[in-house]
């Protein structure tokens, strides 16, 4: 199957351009926020400065205007002044007169002062004014004069003087006129200021708020554009992925909303590619596939197993799992689920399926549960295995046939050379018995060979039972050292067994095949003359069998993977010690199904010892050992 | 001496034993099938029986069950290629004294024979 790469790459792009991401929307914002507020600051500083104007135009149309009261209030000073003079030219020239005269002309010079500062801005009319000033001491001088001639009586000369004060008085007045004129003008002037600048204030007013609409309506349309629009496509990509309809085309640009975009386009590619894999592997795969609800109700299945048992597509839609199967004894459709659960909840288990015709079929089952939010589910996998049960099936008859049809002539076969070997059938040449011998040994190969791929066979399908008994030690080694004799005679081995009284809780006939085994593999790796010796102990609950040879020993390494099938220790003699290299593989198989434990220990080039541990029997019997083979 | 029956189908085979245990100067009667056997055991005393495993007419197991049936004491030794457990079980709840596995040596046999012949005075279990 192929790696998930799309995937992976995808996950890959999308952090690198995330790393890389320019943020444009930021941009997009801060340019909403920086137009308004830059017109707003322009339009407010326009506002401040017409009404900082119109301010000021105003205050010096005020000024102009005092000033314009205060010539007035000289000009009526000066006319009263001009008709006492008249009164002092005229008439008796009497002290209060003069009196009434400095009255009227008294608050001139404060009137001045105050005209003074209204003007003091206007340095044409500030020069008027002290002219002004001037001119009128200068007449009040000529006043005082004129007191001083009255006092006197020099009324002559006092009346000279007076005229001069009428004309200075009448050239006063000119000057208060001019001055005054100027004024009024200076503040008509500042009036028409004023008022221009309010228009201006209007104009302004009306045309900010025309422009903040324009501004308004157009960061609108521009937000539409880049952000909500687009916004819009990715958020109805995501509807229209769980409506499952076609996607909209990418949205356009460089910025947070683009990559949103690409990442979700990504992400519904991985999707799909998922999904597709999904679904090729749910629809080609050998194995029937369901999914059911927590009450056993059927919501999905694939093709396999429609095909399995023979229903049409959709014909299992709003079963319920229970019907595909062959209730056993007291089941309902409840039961039966549960039942189900409990055996082949993550583990494999047989179960009879019943198929739409009402065919039955040996399945394997397994289930295995998962949830949705709240929601139970099982997923259950179900493995046609009538192929394999008829397998199984002849398999057994080969296994029959091998044991029963293959063992009776093997058994005439090596009877007979062993008759005609032993010379019993006559005397024979001494090249016929060595061929005889020859070939008797070839068929108790051949016999052991059966033997232990008829056992690996069985241990492969944990078929390797026991017959197990309380038996005593003491036969079983008198049994294998029967076994064996011959062959450590042939080989010039002396065999040394030991006595016991020990019982062990076994199956002899298998215990006797482990010992044969070691004895056998002891005799074939002892040099002429070699002692192969047995010796017994007990440790714990368990008795310990030691077959120890003085042969050349098992390296290290190999100590373990000897027990292993087909390992053997490599030899220069293999020709004449080879074997099927299954022996001590089921020597293990043997001694493990009873309990105990296997191994040798060794020192290279001086003898190994093969030992084994059997459990003791648990409850002490009386019962002669005789007694126990004698049946 | 002995008076031996002999019950398997395989010729090669019965003739091979028989010469065998002629040499040992045993008496050999052979049967094919276990109907033979049976009517042979029932006129007959023999010291031993050699029973197949598998007969063409019965299983070896059930002649073993009608001759016990029928009373026969004589000693049973059941030759047989199974060596499962089960197998070896339902031997002995038939009938059979003991059971020598396929393909066995000449030494095995030969021993077997010799042990159940020196038990034979003993009463049967």
């Amino acid at each position: 199957m192929p790696r998930p790469l799309n995937v992976a790459r995808t996950q890959h792009c999308g952090y690198k351009t995330g790393m890389r991401l320019t943020p444009r929307l930021l941009h997009k914002l801060l340019l909403l926020v920086a137009v308004p507020l830059a017109f707003e600051l322009l339009f407010a500083g326009t506002l401040l400065s017409l009404l900082k104007s119109a301010e000021t135009a105003g205050d010096r149309e005020h000024r102009a205007r005092e000033a314009v009261a205060s010539l007035n209030s000289i000009y009526e000073r000066i006319m009263d002044a001009s008709k006492v003079a008249g009164f002092l030219l005229f008439g008796s020239g009497k002290t209060p007169q003069f009196e009434k005269f400095h009255d009227v002309t008294a608050t001139i010079p404060s009137d001045l002062d105050n005209i003074r500062e209204q003007l003091r801005d206007d340095a044409d009319a500030s020069q008027k004014v002290d002219k002004l000033d001037r001119d009128l001491n200068a007449t009040l001088r000529i006043m005082d004069e004129v007191f001083d001639q009255m006092q006197s009586g020099d009324r002559m000369g006092a009346v000279q003087h007076l005229r001069d004060v009428k004309t200075a008085l009448v050239d006063l007045s000119d000057q208060l006129i001019t001055l005054r004129e100027s004024c009024n003008k200076e503040a008509d002037e500042d009036y028409d200021q004023q008022r221009a600048s309010r228009h201006r204030i209007y104009t302004v007013i009306e045309s900010g708020i025309l422009i903040n609409v324009i501004i308004a309506l157009m960061l609108w349309l521009y937000t539409h554009r880049n952000i909500t629009s687009r916004l819009a496509v990715v958020i109805a990509n995501t509807h229209r992925l769980a409506a499952d309809k076609p996607l909209l085309p990418s949205v356009t640009g460089s910025d947070e909303i683009q990559h949103l975009d690409k990442v979700f386009k990504d992400m519904v590619v991985a999707l799909e590619m998922a999904r597709e894999k999904e679904r090729a592997i749910i629809e080609t795969m050998p194995a029937g596939l369901l999914i059911v609800d927590g009450r056993g109700g059927i919501q999905m299945s694939n093709p396999t197993l429609l095909k399995m048992l023979g229903y049409v597509s959709g014909g299992l839609d709003f079963k319920h799992v229970s019907s595909l199967f062959v209730k056993e004894k007291d089941e309902d459709d409840a039961s039966c689920f549960s039942n189900l659960i409990e055996k082949a909840n993550r583990r494999a288990t047989e179960r009879i399926a019943q198929g739409a015709d009402g065919k039955t079929l040996p399945v394997e089952l397994s289930l295995t549960p998962f949830r949705v939010f709240d929601n139970e589910y099982f997923l259950l996998v179900l493995l046609d295995v009538t192929e394999r049960k008829e397998i199984e099936r002849l398999k057994q008859e080969f296994v029959s046939m091998v044991s029963h049809d293959l063992r009776t002539p093997l058994t005439s076969i090596q009877v007979f050379l062993e008759m005609l070997a032993k010379g019993m059938m006559g005397q024979v040449s001494e090249p016929i018995q060595k061929k005889a011998t020859m070939a008797d040994r070839n068929a108790t190969r051949l016999i052991g060979l059966i033997n232990d791929l008829l056992d690996i066979d069985k241990m492969e399908s944990g078929q390797l039972e026991l017959a197990c008994d309380d038996i005593s030690l003491s036969t079983v080694i008198e049994r294998s050292l029967d076994s064996v004799k011959g062959f450590a005679d042939k080989q010039g081995i002396k065999l040394v067994g030991t006595e016991t009284d020990l019982t062990v809780h076994a199956d002899p006939d298998r215990l006797v095949q482990v010992m044969v085994n070691l004895l056998g593999n002891a005799i074939k790796f002892s040099p002429k003359e070699g002692v192969v010796s047995i010796v017994l102990e007990k440790k714990d609950d368990f008795a310990v069998l030691k077959v120890c040879d003085q042969g050349r020993g098992v390296p290290e390494k190999m100590r373990t993977q000897i027990f292993e099938r087909f390992k053997q220790v490599e030899t220069k003699d293999a020709t004449e010690k080879k074997g099927t290299g299954l022996g001590l593989a089921i020597c293990k198989a043997i001694v493990e199904q009873h309990g105990g434990s296997i191994g040798v220990d060794s020192v290279e080039g001086s003898g190994s010892t093969f030992w084994f541990t059997v459990p003791l029997k648990t409850v002490p019997t009386a019962v002669p050992a005789a007694e126990l083979t004698a049946h | 001496m002995a008076n031996l029956l002999l019950v398997d189908d395989d010729e090669d085979f019965s003739e091979t034993l028989r010469d065998l245990f002629e040499m040992q100067e045993h008496s050999v009667m052979v049967a094919a099938t276990g109907g033979d056997g049976l009517s042979l055991l029932s006129g007959n005393s023999f010291d031993l029986i050699l029973l197949d495993w598998q007969l063409p007419d019965m299983p070896g197991i059930d002649v073993c069950k009608q001759y016990r049936e029928q009373g026969g004491k004589s000693r049973i030794l059941m030759l047989t290629g199974m060596r499962d457990a089960a197998s070896r079980e339902a031997g002995k709840a038939a009938g059979a004294d003991d059971m020598l596995i396929k393909p066995f040596t000449l030494d095995q046999l030969l021993g077997r024979v010799q042990k159940m012949l020196s038990e034979a005075g003993e009463p049967t279990a």
